[in-house]
């Protein structure tokens, strides 16, 4: 921590990794995590206190003695760090980090890996937490094997990633810099409210994508719990409510674009109604598939009070931004109050109304703020 | 026709411009005030792209009661200009063409006097700062302003557009009655150049200067 290199990558590498990641490591941690540290399961009158212990801790156990729960251990460590390696190689050709090419590289290679190896650990920080937790839980029920390797493996991990880092900066003959210049799309129409839509294309791929995989874990989900109330308005609403949450995200990385890419928006004749008309448009295109799927399973009745949730819960997320400013910690707050606050509300079938209201408060903290 | 009223602006709670009252009669000002002092956050302000307490008003237009009328009186080129780089210069243009209602072509003459022609079909994240800062020059002039706001206008130009941009200020001063707002920390002269009044930001206000 003394090295000035490790305190400089820790602000400008391993934070922004937290800034960008807090909101996707909170919905995993809630979704997988959970479960994983200890499994509660109803109806175990039958059992001993030493067989509910067994199997409370039956995922975690069998991480660290089975081949396949190994395997998916390690699986999860690993995509974890890929995930960080594209994040940081993104980050490392960002324009405010290019100064790291010509001030870090000029250290020895030795003292370049090892401030690259903290960042890494310090980002593997969540892995690690979990890893730690297996060692225990497998060493308290003998296992030995795993648990002891496990501390190599995530050393390998933060290694590789140290060593990735280092190369990338120290390339002295690099490929030319891509740029996300689009080339199939040059000849379609790019009006003001699409520019996110393709810089999503053009650079946010990853984040859709997992966007996408998270509304369709949540439907999947909701539908098989709830097999037989598909045109019940109440579940097409949490469906929409959990759509929407799982979009936060992408709400978040169109402010922080606007903020950085499009200060000049402010300057253009845009009227207030022609604004909100705009995030109307590039939510809708966003959500596309969720508000097709939710309009095709529940239809009019139930779909389109649905639809309209996730919509207007999108757009709410989107003006709130601009009262919050892009502070994710604060923004994530608002998100998990609002989602608990409407989950309620919406059990109690004011389905349509909170889509409406969620529409007239976005449009309300527009109007304020343009 | 640029009057500032009960202007203020803070950051973190602390107030780094304040102007109670302030007119710019028509003509051609240089901003001038050391690093800090709050020229392209009043610049960013009368743009209407930075949010402040009190109003400004061009032309009987306030920038917050009358925004979209006002906008596309208003033009501004920022100091380090930042765009979208999957988009062209082309793009752009077009973009911002329509939005301030400029006539069709118009921006030929100014992509042809800074020999653009070249690479304006190209995305913006293939330009140097300097393409990018002509780009957002020509970007400045499209539609019919009645004022432009020139943050820096000089930083990271090459020689031979300096003389081009005091050209266009020249032509669009005579032919349209606009009016400028530049700040810069290099001298502007130029045969061409309108005659520039000077204005300057001191302790945390602005104030004529001689």
């Amino acid at each position: 921590m003394k090295n000035a290199l490790t305190r400089v990558l820790l602000k400008v590498v391993a934070r922004g990794f937290y800034q960008a990641h807090t909101g996707g490591l909170i919905s995993l941690f809630l979704l997988v995590f959970v479960n994983f540290f200890y499994t509660r399961v109803p109806n175990q009158a039958h059992l001993t206190p030493a067989q509910i212990t067994q199997s409370g801790f039956g995922l975690v156990i069998a991480s660290v003695s089975e081949l396949l729960g190994v395997a998916a251990l390690l699986g999860i460590g690993l995509l974890y760090s890929l995930k960080s390696w594209h994040y940081v190689a993104g980050r490392l050709k960002s324009a405010d980090a290019q100064f790291l090419v010509y001030s870090s590289t000029a250290l020895p290679w030795r003292q370049q890996l090892l401030a690259w190896a903290v960042v890494q650990g310090v980002i593997l920080l969540p892995v690690s937490g979990m890893y730690l937790y297996a060692m225990v839980v497998g060493l308290v029920f003998h296992h030995w094997l795993v648990p002891a390797l496990l501390p190599i493996y995530l050393l390998l991990l933060a290694g590789a990633g140290a060593g990735y880092y280092t190369c990338l900066l120290n390339a002295t003959v690099v490929k030319p810099g891509k740029v996300a210049g689009l080339a199939w799309a040059r000849h379609w129409p790019k009006p003001f409210f699409s520019l996110f839509l393709y810089e999503v294309i053009a650079k946010k791929r990853v984040a859709y994508l997992l966007t996408k995989a998270a509304s369709v874990a949540s439907v999947a989900l909701l539908l098989l719990a709830f097999p037989d109330a598909r045109t019940d308005v109440r579940v097409l609403g949490l469906v929409a409510l959990c759509c929407a949450v799982g979009h936060s995200i992408l709400a978040f990385q169109a402010g922080e674009f606007e903020r950085f890419y499009l200060p000049f928006g402010r300057n253009l004749p845009y009227g207030r109604r022609q604004v909100f008309g705009q995030q109307v448009l590039l939510c809708s295109m966003l959500a596309l598939p969720e508000l097709v799927g939710l309009l095709a399973v529940g239809q009019a009745g139930a779909g389109l009070p649905a639809a309209g949730l996730l919509l207007g819960v999108l757009l709410l997320l989107r003006s709130l931004l601009y009262y919050t400013g892009q502070h994710m910690a604060t923004y994530l707050r608002l998100v998990v109050g609002l989602f608990l606050g409407l989950l309620l509300a919406n059990l109690f079938g004011l389905t349509a109304l909170l889509a409406l209201g969620s529409a007239l408060a976005a449009g309300g903290l527009l109007y304020r703020y343009r | 026709m640029l009057q500032i009223t009960g202007f203020s602006k803070t950051y973190q709670g602390r107030a780094v411009l304040r102007i109670e009252s302030f007119a710019f009669a028509p003509g051609s000002y240089w901003i001038q005030g050391a690093n800090g002092s709050g020229k392209s956050t009043l610049l960013q302000a009368i743009a209407g792209i930075t949010p402040f307490e009190g109003d400004i008003r061009l032309a009987g237009l306030s920038v917050k009661k009358q925004a979209v009328a006002y906008r596309r009186l208003v033009n501004f080129a920022a100091a380090e200009p930042l765009f979208p780089e999957f988009l062209t210069g082309r793009e752009l243009i077009s973009l911002f063409r329509v939005a301030k209602n400029g006539p069709l072509h118009q921006e030929d003459f100014y992509l042809e006097s800074l020999r653009m022609t070249a690479y304006v079909h190209e995305p913006v994240g293939t330009y140097s700062s300097g393409m990018l800062k002509k780009l957002a020059l020509v970007l400045a002039f499209l539609g019919r302003p009645t004022c432009i706001l020139l943050d820096e206008p000089l930083t990271t130009l090459d020689a031979e557009a300096v003389p081009v941009l005091c050209a266009w200020m020249a032509r669009q001063q005579a032919e349209q009655g606009t009016s400028f707002l530049l700040s810069s920390h290099q001298a502007l002269a130029g045969a061409a150049l309108p005659a520039l009044q000077k204005v300057g930001i001191e302790q945390a206000t602005l104030r004529h200067l001689g």
